[in-house]
């Protein structure tokens, strides 16, 4: 007779924690790294051999629904992600500097420069046509200089992100680390605790965005993280990354606090590092070279000229600029547009042979046998072209990230309809075990009836 | 198969802010009338544009240089009609005062015409564009003829015989004057020095060596008639070479449009099918979460 309340009591039990575990659900629905869970029941037998119906249900677990291989792989897409969209921003900032739709770009202010000497030539005394070639030839040094200046701002903001990144990797490294201590304990009192699990998933999430990382499981419960093949964290211990630049050499290296020099090549501090010491530093020296060249080849026609008024040779641009940054027009030019060489003869203000020569190497394959302009286009659109591959492989990696997101969100998302329909249910068992049990008061009284 | 909330909902967003990204693509190159306007977009067809135009600037500038080498031109050749006119009332003198009919004063007259021809001629040939002296060869910041009783034929000069030239193509200069040396350089010698041995003569009444200097009056003629021809057919070749570079331009812009220019059918029939996407997934969405068991219950 005792065994119905029992039963019914065991019954209103396990409804209650099924109801605690659904509305659970349903409030974390939309919470980051949340797993659904689902309550295990097991029913009680009964090993006296007086009854065979069972003597109830027992709750054994929740048990938490997540697949981690998925969690490993979509982490694996997200370390793409952070590296791809980190390029993909600075590329973006670059081409804004380098390409713009008004095209007023490097190409052609190199072509205008040009255009002057080729007009130059036709009307060697005009002063007019001498002045407009000095503030042409102002405005592409100042172009150069321009690039050259986003592309060493943007070197030092570079290193500025990736010291906030190494900051936010240690946070996230140090949240981790408690993270494990509070789920070895639990693991000790025998259930692991499943907020604790949820919370070191979106960790890892967020963590999979900055750098490329390995993951282990152990026996207690906790993970060891591997940077760069070295291992920063376990149950015990963590270590914490610290920046070294070396702005001269352009070098930008991470090193283990108290330790190595670790190799990083994923998510987005992967992208600063490449960014810092490969990508920007090309693109610089392309520049430079372009510059250069400009600057030698226009020296050393102009040198052989002669200007207006006297029979000095000059150097149309300062010989000592001979990069992006530095290029200049000779200052004498500039107080004094006359002395622009468009003569080969001394004395002939009416020859324009130089300025000619000089136009005539706008189409000598000067760069790499490819002419001057056309090789500065393709420079220009270096960031362009960088994004447009970028492009594509984000639009994949997203869908990837999504179709993984979604392989995992149908284990261990909440389905809110079903979650309700659970409530119905549970809510169901509870009205009948509470039956049950009042059936069960009712079968007492009646004895007590008799006895009375 | 599980379909939680959280899928549907990010499967919303992602298809929404795809078509958000498209819509805004479609935008830019419907108001913009250009489908690339950064190498982005297609880094092939935006530098493949931008040398095309760098091919644009350089035969516009070539223009620019023939303009200016076409008003040089036409100058100096208004300038060589007006010497042939000149040079036709030279001979004119010249045939009637090498007739016995008139008399030694006739011809004392005849000389200060002559000599006030050659003044003017001298004049002519100081001619200038801007401050550029356009008979005087590369020496053009000077002025190139001057009377001088001591020089060749009572004229001296400081004209080289580099003609100026322009710009008008790769490689190609052509000469837009020509010079004060090939001026004077005539088969029967200084030109000056003829129109002087004229003047001469009628100075010293002597019949014989006017008609002696017939041939000398008429090749000044042919000479200046030949350099005129010479420096017609170069404006004619600049005008050539200008018509040239304008058929050459419409060919060039046609190719950078059909590279970034919109296809504007197509954007607009892009537009509408996006926005069809758009509305149905805005309708779709809010049908299915408005929907819940939640309402039932």
């Amino acid at each position: 007779m005792n065994t119905l309340f029992e039963i019914s009591k065991s019954g209103l039990a396990s409804a209650q924690r099924s109801l605690t575990v659904t509305s659970n659900n349903i409030v974390n629905a939309d919470t980051p790294g949340y797993t659904r869970q689902r309550v295990d029941k097991t029913p009680i037998g009964d090993n006296t051999g007086l009854s065979s119906s069972g003597l109830g249900v027992n709750i054994s677990t929740a048990t938490r629904l997540r697949n981690d291989m998925n969690d490993i792989l979509t982490n694996e897409k997200r370390q793409e992600f952070g590296y791809m969209s980190y390029k993909n921003q600075i590329f973006e900032r670059l081409q804004a500097s380098m390409t713009t739709d008004s095209g007023e770009d490097l190409d052609v202010r190199i072509s205008r420069f040009f255009d002057m000497f080729s007009e130059l030539a036709s009307d060697p005394q005009d002063i007019s046509v001498r002045n407009s070639l000095i503030s042409e030839a102002q405005k592409l040094a100042s172009k150069f200089t321009n690039i050259d200046q986003t592309l060493s701002d943007t070197n030092k903001l570079v290193a500025q992100d990736a010291e906030t990144i190494i900051n936010n990797i240690n946070n996230v490294l140090s949240d981790i680390q408690s993270l494990n201590e509070s789920i070895v304990k639990s693991v000790q009192y025998g259930n692991a605790d499943s907020t604790s699990l949820d919370m070191r998933v979106s960790k890892l999430e967020d963590l999979a965005k900055l750098v490329d990382f390995t993951k282990t499981d152990s026996d207690t419960g906790a993970i060891e993280i591997r940077i760069g093949g070295v291992r920063v964290l376990d149950d015990e211990f963590n270590l914490s990354l610290r920046s070294e630049v070396n702005p001269y050499e352009k070098e930008f290296n991470v090193r283990i606090s108290g330790g190595a020099i670790i190799d990083i090549k994923g998510g987005e501090l992967g992208a600063q590092l490449d960014m810092y010491s490969n990508e920007l530093p090309e693109l610089r020296e392309k520049f430079d070279r372009i510059a250069a060249t400009l600057v030698q080849e226009v020296n050393s026609i102009h040198n052989s000229g002669f200007g207006l008024n006297d029979s000095i040779n000059r150097d149309f641009f300062n010989a000592t600029g001979t990069s992006a940054g530095s290029i200049a027009i000779n200052s004498e030019l500039i107080s004094n547009p006359a002395h622009i060489a468009a003569s080969s003869n001394l004395d002939e203000a009416g020859n324009g042979d130089v300025a000619s020569e000089i136009n005539e190497l706008r189409n000598l394959g000067l760069m790499n046998g490819r002419k001057i302009i056309d090789h500065t286009i393709e420079i220009i659109s270096i960031p362009g072209s960088a994004l447009y591959a970028l492009a594509s492989q984000l639009e994949t990696n997203e869908a990837e990230i999504a179709m993984l997101q979604t392989q995992q969100e149908r284990q261990s998302g909440v389905n809110i309809d079903e979650e309700l329909a659970n409530m119905i249910q549970f809510q169901n068992a509870y009205q009948g075990s509470a039956r049950v049990m009042e059936t069960a008061r009712n079968l007492y009284d009646t004895l007590l009836g008799i006895v009375g | 198969m599980r379909v939680t909330n959280r899928i549907v909902f990010d499967n919303f967003m992602r298809d929404v802010n795809r078509n958000r990204t498209q819509m805004a693509d479609i935008q830019s190159s419907l108001s913009s009338s250009k489908k690339v306007r950064l190498p982005s977009q297609e880094p092939i067809s935006f530098q493949r544009s931008r040398v095309i135009e760098e091919d644009i600037r350089e035969s516009e500038q070539f223009q620019k240089n023939m303009n200016s080498g076409l008003r040089q031109g036409r100058l100096v050749q208004d300038a060589l009609d007006k010497t042939i006119d000149e040079l036709i009332e030279i001979k004119r003198v010249v045939v009637q005062s090498a007739s016995e009919t008139y008399s030694q004063v006739d011809r004392q007259n005849m000389a200060d015409q002559l000599s006030g021809i050659r003044d003017s001629l001298i004049a002519t040939f100081n001619l200038s564009y801007g401050d550029r002296y356009l008979f005087a060869g590369t020496n053009s910041d000077k002025v190139p003829f001057l009377l001088d009783a001591s020089a060749t034929g009572g004229v001296a000069d400081t004209s080289n015989s580099t003609p100026i030239k322009i710009t008008a193509n790769n490689n190609v200069e052509i000469e837009i004057s020509v010079t004060g040396d090939e001026i004077r350089t005539t088969k029967k010698g200084d030109f000056f020095e003829i129109i002087e041995n004229i003047e001469n003569a009628l100075l010293n009444n002597d019949t014989d060596a006017l008609n002696d200097l017939i041939p000398g009056a008429d090749e000044l003629i042919d000479h200046t008639t030949d350099l005129a021809a010479r420096l017609g057919s170069n404006i004619a070749r600049i005008e050539y070479l200008y018509d040239q570079f304008e058929n050459t331009k419409i060919t060039q812009n046609s190719e950078i449009s059909k590279l970034v220019d919109t296809d504007f059918a197509q954007a607009i029939s892009e537009l509408q099918r996006n926005e069809t996407i758009y509305q149905s997934a805005m309708a779709v969405h809010t049908r299915m979460f408005s929907n819940s068991l939640l309402n039932y219950i």
